[in-house]
């Protein structure tokens, strides 16, 4: 994974930050908002609420950073993955509040079916959107993620199976699925536009 | 080299690592001959998202994020803070409770009867007297603490007509050696008014029930009421006294670590001692006692 620091040096910046140092925290912030704002944005489809949730994540990181285990023998690894799982864990809680909002309230129920585009429309409209992303929006959640970290962060398979807490085979075979999909999505956009 | 024995998936990961390190898409695609009609375009969209750039957090929401975060650390060490001096004001009034408790408790010439408990649990001995003067049965229990302790001997004289949790009732047939003569009553204490049974002090029975408050082992004894209670009641009691035993009662409730709370001495009540109760039965004045009489059988 790219702009990550050694296993010694995040050794250091989550034991650092676990006693309470803020620059450390703040490392880690400069290390992982990006990277996180752009799971969540491409889960999303919209720019507000994966800001949020991306604040959202480090506020988490803050409460339960004390009583993280420091994984020796993938540091780097294993705390993104432990990140990114409280990013998952933000969304699937995000989308149970949507899901309840839309069942409570007719109305804002009736106007999202009519109106809202899903997340994937959403980032067609972004400002920062690209057809590349709107198509990688369209993917399912798992083939996003191996997008994401394999051709975004740069991440190797290992520590893209390490991410999602798969084996190499499996990410092998979602990686082959996503590209075939991708390659059909933008296909479809090229002979649109 | 070729390797044809490697699966599609195989052959698309290696491709993707080798063009992650700057080999050419071409390079690749002639390593694996048998995929390369379906691995250039996976490679071209693999690039292609490569070459896109990547959404970034705006400047506002890096910053919100940012201070969000900073909010929560601050969060965090305020509420620990709040955490230690919590824990430090505890230990040290833990410490203070203790020193005083040691330093009370070694006090000398302390009376054990404002709270502190003997060691070894304390013997009590209640004893009735018999009135001569007053109708008024005096519940004298006296506790010697068996512990090795030399701290002071709990003194406690209680004389229920005086306590608003004792009521005496002559009884004229105390005990099979107490002999009434006639309707010559003797006194029987039982406690009416309290629903804390404080000390009841029966002459027919030997009052050999401990009182089991606080796992001390008390053993109330009470003397023989071989005295002729000649009860001369006062002005309080208008009834004839009865001369009927009260039925088994509460056993004297003796708290050797109080301090004798109700001292009504009777004019003739030889030196006893008694705890039976609380500090709130102090000793009331003579009008309140509640004497309850039951006719004697």
């Amino acid at each position: 994974m790219q702009d990550v620091c050694s296993d010694a040096e995040m050794i250091a910046l989550i034991s650092a930050a676990q006693h309470g140092d803020p620059k450390a925290y703040d490392q880690l912030y400069n290390l992982y908002s990006d990277k996180l704002f752009r799971y969540l944005y491409l889960r999303l489809g919209e720019r507000e609420p994966a800001e949020d949730l991306a604040a959202e994540v480090f506020v988490r990181l803050v409460r339960m950073l004390p009583h993280y285990r420091i994984n020796s023998a993938r540091p780097v690894a294993a705390f993104s993955a432990w990140l990114y799982k409280i990013a998952a864990n933000l969304l699937t809680d995000h989308y149970r509040r949507q899901r309840f909002r839309r069942h409570t309230d007719l109305a804002d129920q009736a106007h999202l079916a009519a109106d809202s585009p899903s997340p994937h429309q959403h980032v067609e409209t972004d400002e920062a959107k690209t057809d590349v992303w709107a198509a990688v929006g369209r993917l399912g959640a798992e083939q996003q993620a191996v997008v994401l970290y394999r051709f975004a962060e740069r991440c190797s398979l290992a520590e893209a199976a390490e991410l999602m807490g798969k084996s190499l085979g499996a990410v092998k075979a979602l990686q082959h699925r996503a590209l075939t999909r991708l390659r059909q999505f933008l296909a479809q956009n090229t002979d649109i536009t | 080299m070729p390797r044809p024995s490697a699966s599609f998936e195989d052959a698309l990961a290696a491709c993707l690592d080798d063009v992650d390190r700057g080999v050419t898409p071409a390079a690749c695609l002639a390593r694996f001959p048998e995929h390369a009609a379906e691995l250039a375009p996976l490679l071209q969209v693999a690039a292609r998202v490569r070459a896109t750039p990547l959404v970034r957090l705006s400047l506002r929401g890096r910053v919100q994020g940012r201070e969000r975060m900073h909010a929560a650390l601050a969060q965090r060490t305020s509420h620990q803070g709040w955490l230690r001096v919590w824990a430090g004001g505890l230990a040290g009034l833990t410490v203070l409770l203790a020193l005083a408790a040691g330093i009370w408790l070694s006090a000398p010439g302390r009376d054990r009867g404002q709270g502190g408990q003997p060691t070894a649990p304390p013997t009590a001995t209640a004893a009735v007297v018999p009135p001569s003067a007053t109708s008024a049965a005096t519940l004298t229990p006296t506790l010697h603490p068996t512990s090795t302790e030399a701290g002071p001997q709990v003194t406690a004289t209680v004389t229920p007509t005086a306590s608003p949790t004792v009521t005496v009732t002559p009884a004229p047939t105390p005990t099979p050696s107490a002999v009434p003569t006639g309707a010559t009553p003797a006194p029987v204490a039982s406690p009416t008014a309290s629903p804390i049974a404080a000390a009841t002090a029966r002459p027919t029975e030997t009052p050999q029930s401990p009182a089991t408050e606080a796992a001390e082992t008390r053993e109330p004894t009470r003397p023989p009421a071989t005295a002729t209670p000649r009860p001369q009641p006062t002005a309080t009691r208008s009834q004839p006294p009865s001369a009927t035993p009260m039925p088994p009662t509460t056993a004297p409730t003796l708290r050797p670590t109080e301090r004798p709370a109700a001292t009504a001495t009777p004019r003739q009540t030889p030196p006893a001692t008694s705890t039976p109760d609380d500090d709130d039965h102090e000793t009331p004045e003579p009008e309140d006692t509640q004497v309850t009489r039951r006719p004697t059988n």
